[in-house]
Parts: structure tokens; C-alpha cells; sequence
């Protein structure tokens, strides 16, 4: 473990660097690399109050990574004014010098104080939920980046309380303690997601450093021998992007399937849920062999840049260069990248030297010790930010492999450009256009797979799966309606189709989306939808399946489970209300 | 017969190298994003790197993946 905590700290320099200026001022650990292992000797420091402890046989750890997660929120909680969070890091909270040494950034806040806070907040010494939340810095309004701590209906409060929210009566809560991840809130404001790779991981890092710690904690407790105490772990990330190599191959990925099959001699197994993503229709994804072009469209107006990945066929050899694309921009000349080392990088200009786009040489190893080239194109936005910036031309882009690269099928991904309610408006997400690609059919219903589009259509909806979700281990929540469980239109697809390794339901009907779920405030609600909803119901299975002592140890042995569980067990199997409104 | 002159040539710069050590979290995104804020002041400019300076990169990130595990479970 001395280790592990280490590596939160020395792993990720890249963080404490901050170049993409993700932290607020007064969050970054000053004192650098002076990290601490083990946990202060102070009660207030206790992971859970004696009355919230876990039963040490059947307990199971539910972590959360996202934004804003409001981890006071009654639903976390047991009678008594009782914190079932044990632990929840504020990546981008004013730093507590007296805590957490071992974090690159931000604020830790355990169990006990919690209670403690949720008691004062009782008897009327604290006014309610949201001074906890500014005491703790989940909300500082004098933070210059956007307050989504202060959101009544954020994203976070919706997936936590999803996978993890009980009401405090409910036999089974007690058995779930919380540990949460919230994220810088800039991650969320980029409308590319981009930025995420990093804080995420160290939110895994984070939560599995805590979970030991918890272990530990609760053999101390009840005077257990050490190493006793072994509960299992779920850890929901209802996170993704759309663009990526899909290969299981990304540092996250690497280490989310790392973690989750070797298992450590002091904690139980480590499962996580993913969503399968909203993108199956939206043109993000295609396939070219070398020589094949395609339309890349980039709206007007749009304030940020926009991203497409070419990830090449696996070969033998170390990369050398093999891979360049020819870009056109609207109103220009084709013009080929000529990238012949790992890690190089051009600029696309003008005649006059205005610059329109880059490109990146990416190539990278894959599991199996095989290569793959890859190149990123980062197009500048169509609308410059601010004056007397460079800005690209909107319209329609086409981007070709360019002839003599190898033989074989090359993915192309657009990157995501999705504006999150409450961040940042501007962001245009861009598409590829390809005539024979077919949305609806003569009837007006939308096209929702390859097949039923027919013909052989460059831009596909097979493997738009979100990319953080391609290793061999994370569970892949696609979104059911609830009407006819059926994948909803916009859950993307596997690379064998599938919208997902298991649905949840979470729209209505395709007339009627959205389901309710939790705001930030106790008893507030909300309605939302997508597939970051059904993957922490799904997590909320999980948790609860180890709980009953399931054996998950395989994507396929959980996908099992599901279908002996699920009326509706094929193709995908739907689970089934694991919470209905409002016992989450 | 008007004919449609040629479209205006765009080009790309000679190649430079992104990185020239491994940064944990390292992107082409990331890299844009540095590079856009030190126009703005935002952030301190970079030295450019020579062509060749991020050969290694790949090979260095397959070993801090390896490394990364390994600790997690020491």
C-alpha cells in the first residue's frame, strides 16, 4: 500500500503541473512529494462512525468517480445522522493542510467528520446540506472555475445516488459504504472530455488506496486479525469519449483491467461499470482503407476545437511512419502529413501562415506487444474565442488515408463536443458525412444499425462504444426503455453490435425519455437520461450481488448472472429495476 | 469558359517532436491546450523539440503503465 500511495503522488507530476490549468488556485499540494502513508491517529479522521461500519462478511464498497457528487445527501446516510460516505476527495477544493498529504490536490473529507457535520447540521448549528458544502469546499463560490457543487440537479447527485443511495431505513445501506471521487469542475466544463484521463485515474487510485484503508479500519474495529477484512469493490465511472484507439490498449484502460484481475492479498475483487455511451447516431465513428476519404463537417460558430483519431491496423513492426492522412480544408488544397517519428506533431496553415489544424503521430502498443500508428487531427475552432486568434473554416472537411499506407481497415473517431447543462456553452459537435449513410428510413424510424442501413456506408454505428470502455473487464451499461426494454436509439454499440453488456432501464419510451432521479438536495429530484444512469444502476447490482457472495469474476460470468436475473435475457440482458424511484 | 482557379495550397510544418520526456497524462489534446494558454499568458511557453526527441515515448509509457500496476499491488 506504501507504494500505492505513493504512486498517487509521484505518478502523476502531470497533475500537479496542471498545464491545462484544470485546478483553482490553493488546491495543488504544496507541499510536494511530502505525502503521508498512514492515516492520522485522530478520531475525526475515523473512515465510518462504530454504528455505520459495514458488516465485515458481507459488505461491499461502492466508489463513485463524477462530478459534484452531494456526499451528505440523505441518501448517504443511516439514522442517527450517520455519514455512510467514509471518504470522498475534492480534486479541486481549497488543500487541507492538515489532511491528505498524500493527494496531489484538493480536499479529503472522511466519515466520522462528516457525521460530526451532519449532527451540527441536525440541531440547527450548521444551516442545512449546503453549508456542509461550503465548509468542506465542495462549493466556494470564490473558486474561479464553475460551481457545479452548487448545481441543484448535476450529473453527480443523479449517478451517485443511483449507485450507491439507500434510504437510511433500508437494511441493505449500511452494508455500502460510499468512497467518491468529485472531479475538477473544468473537466466537465471541456466539451471534449479530453482532460479526464488523468484525475480519473487518480480517482481509481484514490478509491482503492481508501477501500485498503477501510479494510484496515474496520479490523482495528472489531478487533479482527489483519488482512481479514476483504471487501469486494465496485467502481462506477459514468464517464467516456468518443474518440480513441478501442483496443483496450489506454493507460486507463490498461489499469482498470489490471486491477480488476489481479487480486490483492488485502482487498476483494475490484469490478468496474462504465456506460456504453449516447453516440450511436450521431456519425462519430467511421472505417477507411487507404485511399478512402471522407467528409469531416465542422459547424460555424463553434468556440472549441474539434478532434478526429485514425487508428491504423495492428503490425509486427516498432511504428516508423507508415500512416499519413491527407487533409482538406473547405476552399484549400489537399495537403498530406509527412510524420515519421513517435510523438511528432505539424501544423496545417494557410498560404499566408494562419494556422488551421494539427496533427499528431500517436502510435502506441497494444496488449498483445503488436502495434498500432495512430494520428490525431485537431482542427482549431470555426469561431474564434477571442479576438485575433486563429480560427478553421467551418464546413465541410475531408480527411483521406493517404495512399501507400498498409493494407487493412483504419477507425476514424470524431471526439465528443457536447456541452454538459450548466458549463460552457459554444461547443458544436462535428460529424462525418457520408451520403451513404442512411438516418431514417422511407418510413421516418431511425436506422439503428449497419444492417438495416445496408449498402457499405463508411460512417457506421458498430464499435461507437465509449472509449474508456474497451478493456476485457469493465461492465458496459447500455440504456433500456422501460416500455419495452428495449436499447434505447442512441445507446452505442459494441464491435459485435451489442448495445452493452447488460441495459438498465432509464427512458420512458423514444417519445417519452428521461427517468427521475436525484438533485442535489435531500428530496430534491430531477429528470435525465442517458446510458450514465443505467451503468450505476448496474453498479448497484453488482455491489449488491457481492453482497449475497456472487462469484464476478469474468464480464462474462457477470453477463451470466444477468441473464438467470433478467425476463428479458436476450440479446442483451436487461436488469431490471435494481432501484426504483425512491429507494435510491 | 470561366475556369475555376486552383484552390489556395495549405501546408503542413516540418514535423517537431511534442514531448521529449514522458508525462504522465500526455496528450495531443493536452499538448494543444498548454500550447493555446501560453499564447494567451496563461501558461509559460515550451521549448521546441527536435524531430527525433520523442522516439522513445512509446516505450517509456509501456514500462510507467507496467510500473503503475506493479505499485498498486506491492
Amino acid at each position: 500500500m506504501t507504494a500505492l500511495a505513493m504512486a498517487i503522488l509521484s505518478a502523476f507530476q502531470g497533475l500537479l503541473d496542471d498545464p491545462a490549468g484544470l485546478l483553482s488556485e490553493g488546491s495543488a499540494n504544496p507541499l510536494d512529494r511530502d505525502w503521508e502513508n498512514a492515516d492520522p491517529d485522530d478520531p475525526a479522521w475515523e473512515f465510518l462512525s462504530p454504528q455505520a461500519l459495514p458488516d465485515p462478511g458481507t459488505g461491499c464498497i461502492i466508489g463513485v468517480i463524477d462530478d459534484a457528487i452531494p456526499f451528505v445527501h440523505q441518501r448517504f446516510t443511516l439514522p442517527g445522522n450517520l455519514s455512510r460516505t467514509a471518504s470522498v476527495w475534492l480534486q479541486d477544493a481549497r488543500f487541507r493542510s492538515d489532511r491528505g498529504g498524500d493527494l496531489p490536490s484538493g480536499a479529503e473529507w472522511r466519515g466520522a467528520e462528516l457525521s460530526e457535520l451532519l449532527a451540527r447540521a441536525a440541531t440547527g448549528d450548521l444551516p442545512g446540506e449546503d453549508a456542509i458544502y461550503r465548509l468542506t469546499g465542495a462549493v466556494d463560490l470564490a473558486h474561479p472555475a464553475i460551481p457545479s457543487g452548487a448545481f441543484e440537479t448535476g450529473h453527480g447527485a443523479a449517478v451517485a445516488t443511483l449507485a450507491a443511495g439507500f434510504d437510511p431505513a433500508d437494511s441493505r445501506a449500511r452494508n455500502h459504504p460510499l468512497i467518491a471521487v468529485c472531479l475538477p469542475p473544468r473537466i466537465t466544463a471541456d466539451s471534449s472530455g479530453v482532460l479526464a484521463p488523468l484525475p480519473i485515474l487518480t480517482g481509481i487510485l484514490f478509491i482503492i488506496t481508501r477501500a485498503r484503508r477501510l479494510c484496515r479500519f474496520i479490523e482495528r474495529q472489531g478487533g479482527l486479525p489483519h488482512g481479514s477484512v476483504r471487501l469486494p469493490v465496485v467502481i462506477n465511472v459514468s464517464l467516456g469519449l468518443t474518440a480513441g484507439p478501442r483496443d483496450g490498449s489506454t493507460l486507463i484502460e490498461r489499469f482498470m483491467d489490471a486491477v480488476s484481475a489481479r487480486q490483492a492479498d488485502d482487498l476483494g475483487p475490484v469490478r468496474f461499470v462504465l456506460p456504453s455511451g449516447n453516440h450511436r447516431q450521431d456519425r462519430l465513428r467511421a472505417r477507411l482503407r487507404p485511399g478512402q476519404q471522407i467528409g469531416w463537417r465542422l459547424p460555424p460558430g463553434d468556440t472549441t476545437f474539434n478532434a478526429i483519431e485514425i487508428w491504423g491496423p495492428p503490425q509486427d513492426h516498432a511504428p516508423r511512419g507508415d500512416l499519413q492522412i491527407t487533409l482538406t480544408a473547405p476552399g484549400r488544397a489537399p495537403a498530406t502529413t509527412a510524420l515519421t517519428l513517435p510523438w511528432q506533431y505539424s501544423v496545417l496553415s494557410d498560404p499566408d501562415g494562419r494556422p488551421l489544424a494539427r496533427a499528431y503521430y500517436t502510435p502506441h502498443r497494444l496488449r498483445d506487444g503488436r502495434w498500432r500508428d495512430g494520428i490525431v487531427a485537431i482542427a482549431l475552432p470555426t469561431c474564434p474565442e477571442r479576438l485575433r486568434e486563429p480560427f478553421a473554416p467551418p464546413g465541410e472537411w475531408r480527411i483521406q488515408i493517404a495512399e501507400g499506407a498498409p493494407d487493412g481497415l483504419y477507425d476514424l473517431s470524431a471526439q465528443r463536443d457536447a456541452v454538459i447543462r450548466g458549463f460552457r456553452r459554444g461547443a458544436l459537435q462535428s460529424w462525418f458525412h457520408d451520403p451513404a449513410y442512411r438516418n431514417c428510413d422511407a418510413r421516418g424510424f431511425p436506422i439503428l444499425t449497419d444492417a438495416q442501413n445496408g449498402g457499405d456506408p463508411l460512417a457506421i454505428r458498430t464499435d461507437t462504444v465509449n472509449t474508456y470502455a474497451t478493456g476485457d473487464w469493465p461492465l458496459r451499461g447500455g440504456s433500456a426503455y422501460r416500455r419495452n426494454e428495449r436499447a434505447t436509439v442512441p445507446t452505442a454499440l459494441l464491435n459485435d453490435t451489442q448495445p452493452g453488456d447488460c441495459l438498465a432501464p432509464v427512458d420512458q419510451a423514444e417519445n417519452n425519455a428521461c427517468m427521475i432521479v436525484r438533485g442535489r438536495d435531500s428530496g430534491s429530484f430531477a429528470l435525465s437520461s442517458g446510458t450514465s444512469l443505467a451503468a450505476p444502476q448496474l453498479a448497484r447490482w453488482m455491489a449488491l450481488q457481492l453482497s449475497q457472495g456472487k462469484v464476478l469474476d469474468s464480464r462474462a460470468a457477470i453477463r451470466r448472472l444477468a441473464e438467470s436475473q433478467s425476463a428479458r435475457h436476450a440479446p442483451t440482458p436487461v436488469v431490471d429495476f435494481p432501484a426504483r424511484f425512491p429507494e435510491f | 469558359m470561366e475556369l475555376k482557379p486552383d484552390p489556395p495550397a495549405a501546408r503542413w510544418s516540418e514535423p517537431r517532436a511534442a514531448y521529449d520526456s514522458l508525462r504522465t497524462g500526455m496528450s495531443p489534446y493536452l499538448h494543444y491546450v498548454h500550447d493555446l494558454r501560453a499564447e494567451r499568458g496563461e501558461a509559460p511557453r515550451r521549448d521546441d523539440h527536435r524531430p527525433d526527441a520523442g522516439t522513445d515515448l512509446p516505450g517509456q509509457m509501456e514500462r510507467a503503465v507496467q510500473a503503475l500496476i506493479r505499485q498498486s499491488f506491492e
